[in-house]
């Protein structure tokens, strides 16, 4: 259906149908009214013979007569051949017309079949002494000039009572197709979006001038011939010429108008004007130079054009005095300062968009949709730097979390076996062997089972501590029942590995923003990286110390082991994949202390001199 | 003679808890999944259930929900899984205790041991008014005795002060410097850090893995407190 609907043929179709019911409601309109005017349905016996064309035909035929046979009779008292012709002219056959013509006395001089069969109209012309009475005959037969609109007359009179109906229908007929035509502007066959046909797409103005134009030209041609035809009584051809006219007038005001309706939808209406159109392309030019140019030379540029217009007035206007000028100059600083204000807003939030970047907010998004130029795009550039870092962040947080869950994952599946591990390893150590060989490689096994173990532990939780799995839960803790307990925890390995741990004593409300147990686990680290190794017989110094709104804790020790690494290298190993190490435990000691300390929003730092080791837990003050 | 169920889907380890569990005298089951494990349980009489969580079929915690439903033996979960929320899970959900992976056979018997106990014998003993039951920690002020699944812990007098305070109201924080002015009876000048090594002393007698202690806990930054848990 929709094909067929807006499809060329259909509204080709629908362009004829309309100008043809817009034709016949025009010619039924003017029908009825002229019947009216012409009192036709009033007197039909003589409505045709007292109208005016009837009487101009009989004028000219009567001139005719008069002109031409009576002065051609009465000069050469005709000859017989000559009457013959004339009389033929005038039969009854050949003619509707017929005439007396009487001289001054009333006497008789000529005249055509006088038989007085029924005649009506008379026209009298009186010339030279001599009356021209014309007749028409009540029943016009003869093909002559009055046959046409006779018939015309008789065909209107008969279809009178017809006329409103037809009028009312063709009226109908055309709204709906109007209504038809204005809907499918635009529309165009198995296509669903509106599109602009070729004539659309000239500029409305030129559109407009050209259809005004062909119509006025079209109406001066028309009317010449139509003049012509009429005073030559020729009515079929200038019925013809008339309806040509119409069509072809109507037919273009409505394409005219279909054409508005399609701009109306494609609100192309006063896109698609010139004016418009060069108005734009100007404004384009201007922007596209504005554009190109950098902001000194805008800015250079104002000034300049300001300069120039107070330059104006102070020359022109400050001679003659009076209060125009010192106004104009008032509005023109006014309208600087607006600039400037609205240079200084944008710059204000420009500024509050980068503070909020450099500080890690990239959520923060710069509102520009009221900034202009230079602004706008300095503001676009720092939303999408934001957004950059943003979704570098997330997918570097993504990546860690996918790392840390293989890690977990993989542990745990290594963790089964390891159980058999350390299980059978120890029912051998249970069984009675007394081969000192097999004795020795069993405790290796144990050992480096114990070292797997220890391993696998410190992996999943490095893992979780570095990608933010783990959660701190914020209190107000005091740190020296704190330090208490990790030091009564640890009081036996100390003992055990002759280290004398040595605390300053501090206040007793120095209280630390932490979570329990995380800090415990970081604790823990600490003293057993102490325990771990410390040269035997010497002391590990703690000290707390308060600083503003921080607490430092410092563990200071002395390593049995050569420090030869940086303090970074040194927190990186395992990361690093450096395996120059010995021992115990796994590495991801202070790599899990530091990143459980950073969870907590604390920091820590670890300096190295020569085998004094020295690391530093920094808290906030609860 | 207990009867005692092993599940876990590692056919070794099963092998293993068995070799040392028969080595105390207790008669053992074992089941590879959590199916038959349920079938066992509904077929003879079994006093204690070590269940692991991760097996195919049907998974630890769902066989353990299965079994609450019929019986209220203890059962105690062992799984590689060392998070705190599976531990949350799994006791929340009707285990009486966990073990993570790898474990020391050790501590596993110990456990065993203590469930065993607490699950056989409780109610079954005349209690008098100086006699203070948390879990299988028993402390008799009148004869001055600790007993831990039964069996008497050497303890201070010290220690012993401690622990009657913390057991006398389980639940409550005391910090070092509060027990040190209830237990020594003096002023605190510096002298409550050794509260600290006298409570791990104390953890390493009665708890079964002292770093994670099931009753004697550990409160950062606050001091420390009786678990109220399993306390009747």
């Amino acid at each position: 259906m929709k094909n067929i609907k807006y499809s060329l043929s259909m509204k080709i179709m629908a362009y004829i149908l309309i100008t043809i019911s817009a034709f016949i409601f025009a010619v039924s309109v003017s029908a009825s009214v002229y019947i009216k005017v012409s009192d036709i349905d009033r007197n039909p016996e003589t409505a045709f013979f007292e109208s005016n064309i009837c009487k101009e035909i009989t004028h000219d035929y009567a001139k005719e007569v008069y002109y031409g046979y009576f002065k051609e009779y009465m000069l050469t008292y005709m000859d017989w051949q000559k009457s013959e012709d004339y009389k033929q002219y005038y039969s009854k056959e050949n003619t509707n017309f017929f005439f007396a013509i009487t001289d001054n006395w009333g006497n008789n001089v000529l005249s055509s079949y006088t038989d007085t069969y029924g005649y009506r109209n008379t026209f009298v012309m009186e010339q030279n002494g001599y009356t021209v009475t014309a007749f028409v005959r009540k029943d016009i037969t003869a093909e002559d000039d009055y046959l046409f609109p006779y018939q015309a007359y008789n065909f209107a009179y008969e279809i009178r009572q017809f006329l409103i109906p037809i009028a009312s229908i063709s009226l109908i007929v055309t709204i709906l197709l109007f209504i038809y035509l204005m809907y499918s502007a635009a529309h165009k066959k198995g296509s669903d979006v509106l599109e602009q046909s070729f004539i659309d797409k000239i500029p409305l103005g030129p559109l407009l001038l050209l259809c005004a134009g062909v119509m006025v030209s079209a109406h001066f041609v028309l009317r010449e011939v139509a003049i012509a035809l009429y005073e030559e009584f020729m009515f079929e051809e200038l019925i013809m010429l008339l309806s040509f006219g119409f069509a072809f007038a109507f037919i273009s005001l409505m394409i005219l108008i279909s054409s508005i309706a399609a701009r109306i939808k494609l609100k192309t209406l006063f896109r698609n004007t010139l004016i418009y159109i060069i108005t734009k392309a100007v404004l384009g030019f201007i922007r596209k130079i504005l554009a190109n140019i950098s902001i000194l030379w805008k800015l250079l540029l104002a000034v300049t054009a300001l300069t120039i217009i107070e330059l104006i007035i102070i020359v022109f206007f400050t001679a003659r005095g009076g209060v125009v000028p010192v106004v104009i100059w008032l509005l023109l600083r006014a309208g600087m300062i607006v600039l400037f204000s609205f240079v200084a807003v944008n710059m204000a939030e420009i500024k509050k968009g980068g503070e909020e970047i450099s500080r890690g907010n990239f959520q923060y998004k710069i509102d520009n949709k009221h900034m202009m130029t230079d602004f706008k795009r300095h503001a676009d550039n720092l939303n999408n730097i934001s957004e950059g870092m943003s979704d570098a962040i997330n997918e570097k947080m993504k990546s860690e979390r996918f790392k840390s869950d293989l890690i977990t994952n993989v542990s745990h599946d290594i963790k089964t076996p390891l159980t058999s591990i350390i299980n059978y390893v120890d029912l051998l150590d249970r069984q009675n062997i007394d081969d000192s060989t097999s004795r020795e490689y069993i405790e290796v096994l144990k050992k480096q089972s114990a070292r797997l173990k220890k391993l696998t532990e410190d992996l999943i939780e490095a893992s979780k501590a570095t990608s933010g799995v783990i959660k701190a839960n914020m209190e107000k803790l005091n740190l020296k029942e704190i330090m208490n307990q990790a030091l009564g925890e640890y009081c036996a390995k100390f003992t055990e590995n002759n280290i004398e741990p040595v605390m300053n004593d501090f206040d007793e409300d120095i209280f630390i923003r932490a979570d329990g147990r995380l800090i415990w686990r970081v604790m823990d680290n600490m003293m057993g990286n102490i325990c771990k190794h410390s040269h035997p017989g010497t002391r590990a110094y703690i000290t707390v110390e308060k600083k503003d709104n921080r607490v430092n804790i410092c563990f200071k020790n002395v390593s049995k082991e050569k420090l030869n690494i940086s303090a970074e290298e040194l927190m990186e190993r395992f990361v690093r994949g450096d395996s120059s190490r010995t021992g115990e435990g796994s590495g991801l000691g202070l790599s899990i202390a530091k990143s459980l300390t950073e969870i907590m929003q604390g920091t820590m730092q670890l300096e190295i001199e020569g085998d004094l080791f020295k690391a530093c837990l920094i808290f906030n003050k609860g | 003679m207990y009867n005692i169920l092993i599940c876990d889907d590692d056919y070794d380890i099963v092998s293993a808890l068995k070799i040392y569990l028969s080595s105390d005298n207790y008669n053992i089951f074992t089941a590879y999944n959590g199916k038959k494990a349920i079938e066992i349980i509904k077929e003879h009489k079994i006093h204690l259930v070590l269940l692991d969580i991760m097996m195919p079929e049907v998974d630890g915690i769902t066989a353990m929900v299965e079994i609450r439903k019929i019986s209220n033996v203890p059962i105690i979960l062992l799984t590689a899984k060392s998070e705190d929320n599976d531990k949350i899970l799994g006791l929340n959900l009707g285990a009486d205790d966990y073990i993570t992976k790898p474990f020391n056979p050790v501590e596993v018997l110990a456990r065993v041991k203590s469930q065993l106990r607490r699950y056989m014998h409780l109610g079954s003993q005349t209690k008098s008014q100086a006699v203070i039951r948390i879990g299988d920690i028993e402390l008799d002020d009148d004869a001055k005795t600790v007993t831990v699944s039964g069996e008497e812990v050497s303890l201070t007098p010290i220690e012993f002060d401690i622990l009657r305070l913390l057991m006398k109201n389980p639940g409550k924080v005391y910090s070092t410097k509060q027990i040190y002015s209830e237990v020594w009876d003096d002023e605190p000048y510096g002298a409550e850090n050794t509260v600290a090594v006298h409570v791990r002393h104390i953890r390493e007698k009665i708890e079964i893995n002292p770093a994670e202690p099931r009753y004697f806990k550990v409160v950062w930054g606050q001091g420390y407190k009786m678990e109220r848990r399993n306390n009747q």
